[in-house]
C-alpha cells in the first residue's frame, strides 16, 4: 500500500531539507549553500584533472616522449643485395631480380569476421594454404608488431588486386629474388635462399643482430650457405616516421643506411661443362631401360668432373634435379613424403632432388675400386705389375678360395674366363678373379687393414672437405668399423639379435668373414664411396699422385669485379701420395687399356680423338625387389675417367643407380662430357679441341706415358 | 484519500511565474538579460574545439567529419538561442511526454538501432547517426527536476528520492543494455544531482552511497566470484584499468587461452586506448606539440578515438599542459555560470534543472579528462562540446540555451519573484 501523505502533515526534521513553511527555505542560504557545495566540488573535480595533467605532461614528460617516439618511428631493412655466384668464366649461375613479397603485420590485421576475409582473400589470390597463413602469423619469427613474409615472388596482377584492395595490415615489400640462369644444372650445389628461422636466429652463428635479423633470406643449403658470410651483403634500413597503421608520414625527414650489397662469389665450375654434365646424367639415366634394363628402374645418379692438377670442381651434377626458380618455396611441401629429409618419412632410398648424389651420398664402388686395391697390393708387395696367376684356384671358370667348397666360389664378371693375366690386362679386362687373388693374398700377408688403408691413402672413408655442407664420409671398412657398423644397424633395425642364446646369429651378422676380403678387393660390400671421393681418387691417378682436395670456390669478388679474396685451398691441403712411380704407372697403363681396348673400348676405344684412360664398375646389390619372392641383384653403373690420359685435363666420375653395367650407361655419360669439355663433335676434333689441348696450364710436369 | 496528487493549477500552468515572452522583449532586453559570460565560454569551448578537431581529422577518411561537425555547430547553436527563448517551466508540463518519448527512442534503438564498435547506441537516419541516450542527458534531468518541483510539499520524503532515481534508472538500465556503461553514469549522476539541490536528506543520500557500494561490490566481486558474472572479464577490466593497468593483460591471456578472441581483443584494445592516451597526454608536455606532425600521437593515429572518447588527450598532445588548463577553465567558468543560474532561477524547479544540468557537465567532463588522463574508468562518454558528435553536442547547446532561458527568466522576474512562487504554492 501507498503511503500517501498529506503535505501539512509533513514535518521533516529541523536541520535536514527544507522547512515548507519558510520562505528562505527554498532559496534561502540553504540553497545557496548546496550550490557552494557542489562550486568546491567542481574545484576538487577541476584540481584533481589538473593535478594529474601537471604530473603527466610536465613531471613525467621524458617518459611518454619516449614512449611516444617508439610510437612511431618504424625501422624498414632495406634488403641488400645478394652476390652473385658465377662460374669460372665469370658466367651467372645465380643471379638476382627484383620481386614483390606480400607480408603482414600480425598485430595490425582486424580481428573477427574482417579478419578472416582478409586471410581468405591472401589466401586466394596468394594462391596460399589458410593453415599456412595462420602458421605464419602465430609463428613467425618477427614479434608481434614486425612485418612477416607470407609470399615472396608475387605477380604484378596479383600486387596491383592487393593495392586497390588496401586491405589493413597487408604490406608489399620490394625484395630480390634469386634467379638461376642455368635452372636444374648444378641446382643442389647453388643451394637454397630462404627466411632465417626462429630457431637459426637463436644459434650463435646468426647471433649478430647487424647482419642476421628475423625476415632475413640468408643461405640454406649448398654454396649459398657456405659463402653466405660474404654472399648475404649487409641490409640497410630506413627509419621512417609512420603513423597507426604504417603508412609513411608525408613529409616527415626519412634516415636512409643504405644497404651494402654482397660479394660475388666466382666457382670453379664450367657453366656449359656443368650443363652438359646434367644433360647428360639425365639422359644416360633416361638411357637404362633400353641398354641395359634393370629390375628397377635407374633413379639417382651423378656426375663429377675435376681438374686433377688443381682439385677445382668444373661440374658436379645430381640427378634427379630441380629448378630452384619453381622450387625453392615450399621446398619440402612438393616433394613425396618419403623424399622430404629431415621427416620421420624420409627413406634414403627414395630419389630426392633435395639431396646432392655427388657428395651426400655413398655407394658401393664395384670395379672402379680394382685399381686402388691394384695399389694396395703392389705397395704391400704382394704382387708386382707383371705378376699373374697362371695357377689360378678356378674351378669351372670360377675362382674358389676353397675349392673343396663350392660356396666359396665366385663368377667373374659376366662369366667371362680370363685367367693367367699380368695386373695391367686384369684391370684392363676387369678381371674380378685376378682380384679375388690380389684380396685373398693381401688378406694373407697383411691381414683385414691394408685394403683399407691404401684406401685411406686416397682419401675414402673421410670427407674430402669440399666446400660444401653435408658431405658424406663413406667407408672401407675393416673387421673393427664392420662389426661397429653391423652392431648399430642391428641395435636400430633388429635388436632381438643381441639378445642371450643368439650368439651365433650375432656372430654371422657381425664378423668379418675371408669372402669380404675377397669382395672388398672389387669394390663391393665393405666399400662405400661417394662419386666425389672416387673423382677425386681418380684425379690423384690422372696427376700421378698428388691428392688434391676438391673445391667450388674460386675467389671474392667485390662490386668492381676486383679478388678480393682467394677462397682456393691452400698448397697445404695436397697431399703427395706415398705411391711408388712403377706402381702407380701400372695402374694408369690398366686404365688407359681398359678405354682403348678393354672394358669400356666400345665407348671410347682408338678412334676416340682424345685419348682416355678409365674404368667401368658395376656394383652388383641384393636388393628386394616388389613382385619377387629372393632378393634380385639390381647393378649400379659406374665409370670414372680422365684425359688425355698423358696430361689429363679432366677426371670425370660419372654414377648411376639402378644404371647396369658401367660400360653401358655410365661410360657414355662420361665420354659426353669428355666431348662438351674436348670440343669434340660427332668424334671428331674441332678447333675448341686444340684450343682446350694446347691451352695453358699444361699437365704436371714428369707424367710419363704409360 | 489523496490530496494535493497534483500542483495547483497555478504551479501546472506555470502563470504565476510567466515572464512575458522574451520575443515580447525584444531582442534588446533578451541580450541585457542573458548571462555573456557563460556564451563567452561556450563560444570559446565550442571554437577551441572546431580548432583541434580542424588539425586532428588529417586521415583522408577523417576529414569530411570537420566539415560536418562545423554544420552540426551551426545547427547546435540556433537550437540553443531557440531553447534560451523558451519558458523553461514548459518543460515540466511536458514532463511526461519528454520522458516517454526518450524511453520510447531508447527502445527503438534497442529495436532498430545501429551498431558500432559492438555497441548498439544508434538511430540511423538519412545523413547522420542519431544517438538519444545523449539526449537523454537533458531530459532526465528536466523529468526529475518536474518530478521534484512537482512535489515539494513531501520533500523528504523517501518516495521522492526513489521516484527521481527511477527517471535515471530506467532509460539508465536500457542504455546499460547497449552496452553504454558511462552513459547509464552520466543519467545516475544527473538525478542524483537534481536530488541534492532539491535537499534530500543526508540519510538518502548515506543510504544511495550505501547501496552504490553494495552494488560494486556484488558486480565487482561477489558476482564473478559466484560464477555469474554481469560484466564480462574485460568490461570489468575497463573500469578498473586505472587501478591496476596490467589486469587487461591478464585478462586478454585468460580469453586467449579460452579461445575467446573476442573478449581477448576488447580487453587488448581497451589496454592499448588506455597507454595511448596516457602516451598522448604525456607527449605534449607543458606546451603542446603543436598542431602539426610533431603530435605524432594524434596525426600517426596511435590514439585511439583521437576524435571522439579522446578527444582530450588529442588537445593535450597537441596544446600541451597549458592548452589543457585553457580547456578546463573554460569549463570551470561554464560550470561556475551554470551553478549561478541555480541561484537565481525563478522558480524551483529551473533551479533544480540549472542545477541538474551543472552537475551533469560536470560529471561527463570529469569522467571523460579522467578516462583520458588513466584515473577514471574507459567508458564512451564524450567531451561536452568538443568531442566529435551531433547528438552530444547538440544536448550540450540545448542544456547550455536552457541554463540561458533560466538565468533570463530569473533576472527579469527578480529575487521577489522566487517568494511569490512558494506563496502560490502554499496557497
Amino acid at each position: 500500500m501507498r503511503r500517501l501523505r498529506v503535505d501539512t502533515d509533513h514535518q521533516p526534521r529541523p536541520g535536514f531539507g527544507p522547512e515548507p513553511g519558510s520562505l528562505r527555505t527554498v532559496f534561502g542560504p540553504q540553497v545557496v549553500a548546496r550550490v557552494w557545495t557542489l562550486a568546491v566540488i567542481v574545484c576538487i573535480a577541476m584540481g584533481v584533472l589538473v593535478f594529474r595533467l601537471w604530473f603527466l605532461q610536465v613531471l613525467s614528460s621524458d617518459e611518454f616522449q619516449a614512449r611516444a617516439d617508439s610510437n612511431q618511428q618504424r625501422v624498414v631493412p632495406i634488403e641488400a643485395r645478394r652476390g652473385l655466384i658465377t662460374d669460372r668464366h665469370g658466367q651467372e649461375l645465380v643471379g638476382n631480380r627484383a620481386s614483390l613479397a606480400v607480408g603482414v603485420y600480425p598485430a595490425k590485421l582486424p580481428k573477427g569476421k574482417r579478419g578472416r576475409e582478409i586471410k581468405a582473400t591472401l589466401r586466394r589470390v596468394l594462391r596460399l594454404r589458410l593453415g599456412f597463413i595462420e602458421d605464419k602469423i602465430n609463428a613467425s619469427a618477427t614479434d608481434r608488431y614486425g612485418w612477416v613474409r607470407l609470399k615472396s615472388s608475387v605477380d604484378k596482377q596479383t600486387i596491383f588486386f592487393l593495392r586497390e584492395q588496401q586491405l589493413p595490415g597487408i604490406e608489399v615489400r620490394d625484395e630480390y629474388e634469386r634467379s638461376y640462369p642455368e635452372r636444374t644444372a648444378g641446382a643442389q650445389l647453388m643451394g637454397r635462399v630462404g627466411e632465417i628461422t626462429k630457431e637459426q636466429l637463436a644459434l650463435p652463428a646468426y647471433a649478430n643482430r647487424d647482419r642476421y635479423q628475423a625476415g632475413d633470406k640468408i643461405g640454406q643449403a649448398g654454396l649459398e650457405s657456405r659463402y653466405d658470410d660474404f654472399v648475404k651483403g649487409v641490409n640497410g634500413a630506413s627509419t621512417a616516421s609512420v603513423d597507426a597503421i604504417g603508412r609513411p608520414v608525408p613529409g616527415a625527414a626519412v634516415q636512409l643506411t643504405q644497404a651494402i650489397p654482397g660479394d660475388t662469389l666466382r666457382t670453379t665450375l664450367d657453366a656449359g661443362l656443368e650443363r652438359a654434365a646434367q644433360r647428360s646424367l639425365e639422359r644416360g639415366i633416361r638411357d637404362v631401360a633400353s641398354v641395359s634394363p634393370q629390375p628397377l628402374p635407374a633413379d639417382v645418379g651423378a656426375v663429377v668432373a675435376l681438374d686433377p692438377r688443381t682439385g677445382a670442381v668444373l661440374a658436379m651434377a645430381s640427378s634427379p634435379s630441380y629448378d630452384p626458380a619453381h622450387f625453392d618455396r615450399n621446398y619440402n611441401r612438393i616433394l613425396p613424403k618419403q623424399a622430404r629429409l629431415g621427416e620421420p618419412s624420409f627413406d634414403p632410398n627414395f630419389p630426392t632432388p633435395a639431396r646432392n648424389y655427388a657428395d651426400e651420398e655413398v655407394f658401393q664402388p664395384g670395379s672402379t675400386f680394382k685399381p686402388f686395391s691394384a695399389i694396395a697390393a703392389l705397395q704391400a708387395g704382394v704382387l708386382t705389375p707383371d705378376t699373374a696367376w697362371p695357377d689360378q684356384k678356378l674351378v669351372n671358370g670360377r675362382y674358389c678360395a676353397d675349392p673343396t667348397n663350392k660356396a666359396t666360389c665366385r663368377q667373374n664378371f659376366e662369366g667371362e674366363v680370363s685367367s693367367g693375366v699380368p695386373l695391367v690386362q686384369a684391370i684392363t679386362q676387369s678381371v674380378d678373379t685376378y682380384f679375388y687373388e690380389v684380396g685373398d693374398k693381401l688378406f694373407q700377408k697383411s691381414g683385414i687393414g691394408a685394403i683399407p688403408r691404401w684406401a685411406g691413402v686416397f682419401g675414402y672413408g673421410k670427407p674430402t672437405g669440399i666446400d660444401l655442407g653435408g658431405e658424406a664420409a663413406g667407408a672401407v671398412d675393416t673387421a673393427e668399423t664392420w662389426k661397429d657398423k653391423q652392431l648399430a644397424f642391428i641395435r636400430k633395425f633388429n635388436p632381438a639379435l643381441l639378445a642371450p642364446g643368439n650368439e651365433q646369429g650375432l656372430r654371422d651378422a657381425t664378423d668379418w668373414f675371408s669372402g669380404f676380403s675377397l669382395q672388398q678387393a672389387i669394390g663391393q660390400t665393405t666399400v662405400q664411396v661417394t662419386v666425389l671421393q672416387q673423382a677425386t681418387a681418380y684425379a690423384a691417378l690422372a696427376n700421378g699422385g698428388t691428392l688434391h682436395k676438391p673445391y667450388l670456390a674460386d675467389a671474392r669478388l667485390d662490386g668492381s669485379g676486383r679478388v678480393v679474396q682467394d677462397l682456393r685451398p691452400p698448397p697445404a691441403d695436397s697431399v703427395r701420395l706415398p705411391v711408388d712411380r712403377a706402381n702407380l704407372d701400372a695402374v694408369r697403363a690398366g686404365l688407359l687399356g681398359a678405354a682403348q681396348i678393354g672394358t669400356s673400348a666400345a665407348v671410347f676405344g682408338p678412334t676416340y680423338p682424345i685419348q682416355v684412360a678409365g674404368k667401368t664398375g658395376t656394383a652388383e646389390i641384393p636388393r628386394k625387389v616388389p613382385g619377387a619372392a629372393e632378393p634380385v641383384n639390381i647393378e649400379n653403373s659406374w665409370y670414372c675417367g680422365y684425359a688425355p690420359a698423358d696430361n689429363p685435363q679432366l677426371t670425370v666420375c660419372s654414377f648411376v643407380r639402378n644404371g647396369g653395367e658401367g660400360a653401358k650407361t655410365s661410360a657414355p655419360v662420361v665420354k659426353r662430357v669428355f666431348d662438351a669439355y674436348f670440343g669434340i663433335v660427332n668424334g671428331r676434333r674441332t678447333a675448341r679441341t686444340a684450343e682446350v689441348l694446347g691451352g695453358p696450364g699444361a699437365g704436371p710436369a714428369g707424367v710419363s706415358t704409360p | 484519500m489523496i490530496i494535493n496528487r497534483r500542483p495547483p493549477a497555478t504551479v501546472r500552468l506555470g502563470l504565476s511565474t510567466r515572464p512575458r515572452r522574451v520575443a515580447e522583449l525584444g531582442i534588446a532586453s533578451w541580450a541585457r538579460h542573458a548571462d555573456w559570460v557563460m556564451l563567452a565560454a561556450v563560444a570559446g569551448l565550442l571554437v577551441y574545439g572546431l580548432d583541434v578537431l580542424r588539425t586532428i581529422t588529417v586521415a583522408p577518411q577523417d576529414a569530411p567529419k570537420y566539415d560536418k561537425q562545423v554544420l552540426f555547430a551551426l545547427v547546435g547553436v540556433p537550437l540553443m538561442l531557440a531553447a534560451s527563448i523558451v519558458d523553461p517551466e514548459r518543460y515540466r508540463r511536458a514532463k511526461t511526454w519528454l520522458f516517454g518519448g526518450l524511453v520510447a527512442s531508447l527502445l527503438a534503438v534497442i529495436a532498430i538501432g545501429t551498431s558500432v564498435n559492438g555497441s548498439q547506441r544508434w538511430i540511423s537516419l538519412p545523413g547522420l547517426l542519431l544517438q538519444p541516450s545523449e539526449f537523454g542527458k537533458v531530459v532526465i534531468v528536466l523529468a526529475a527536476a518536474a518530478f521534484l518541483a512537482d512535489r515539494v510539499q513531501r520533500t523528504g520524503d523517501a518516495s521522492l528520492t526513489l521516484g527521481a532515481l527511477a527517471y535515471a534508472a530506467v532509460p539508465g538500465a536500457l542504455v546499460f543494455l547497449q552496452p553504454d556503461l558511462g552513459t547509464a553514469l552520466v543519467f545516475g549522476a544527473s538525478a542524483i544531482g537534481v536530488l541534492w539541490l532539491f535537499g534530500t536528506r543526508w540519510t538518502h543520500f548515506a543510504a544511495l552511497g550505501a547501496g552504490l557500494v553494495a552494488l560494486l561490490v556484488v558486480v565487482l566481486v561477489v558476482a564473478p566470484a559466484a560464477g555469474h558474472p554481469v560484466l564480462k572479464g574485460y568490461q570489468k577490466d575497463r573500469l578498473t584499468v586505472f587501478l591496476d593497468p596490467s589486469s587487461l593483460k591478464r585478462e586478454a591471456a585468460v580469453a586467449d587461452s579460452r579461445g575467446d578472441s573476442v573478449a581477448a581483443d576488447q580487453a587488448r584494445r581497451g589496454l592499448y586506448q588506455y597507454e595511448q592516451a596516457l602516451t598522448a597526454v604525456g607527449h605534449g608536455g607543458l606546451r603542446g606539440q603543436g598542431v602539426g606532425e610533431d603530435a605524432s600521437q594524434v596525426t600517426g593515429q596511435f590514439l585511439p578515438e583521437h576524435y571522439t572518447d579522446f578527444f582530450f588527450a588529442s588537445v593535450a598532445e597537441q596544446r600541451g599542459f597549458l592548452g589543457c588548463a585553457v580547456l578546463l577553465g573554460l569549463f570551470a567558468l561554464l560550470l561556475w555560470r551554470a551553478l549561478m543560474a541555480a541561484t537565481i532561477a525563478s522558480t524551483q524547479f529551473q533551479s533544480l534543472v540549472a542545477g541538474g544540468i551543472a552537475v551533469t557537465l560536470l560529471w561527463q567532463v570529469f569522467l571523460n579528462v579522467g578516462m583520458n588522463v588513466g584515473i577514471m574508468p574507459i567508458t564512451g562518454v564524450p567531451l561536452p562540446l568538443l568531442s566529435y558528435g551531433g547528438s552530444s553536442l547538440w544536448t550540450t547547446l540545448i542544456s547550455v540555451g536552457i541554463l540561458e532561458a533560466i538565468v533570463i527568466r530569473g533576472r527579469l522576474a527578480g529575487p521577489e519573484a522566487r517568494t511569490r512562487e512558494l506563496t502560490s504554492v502554499r496557497s
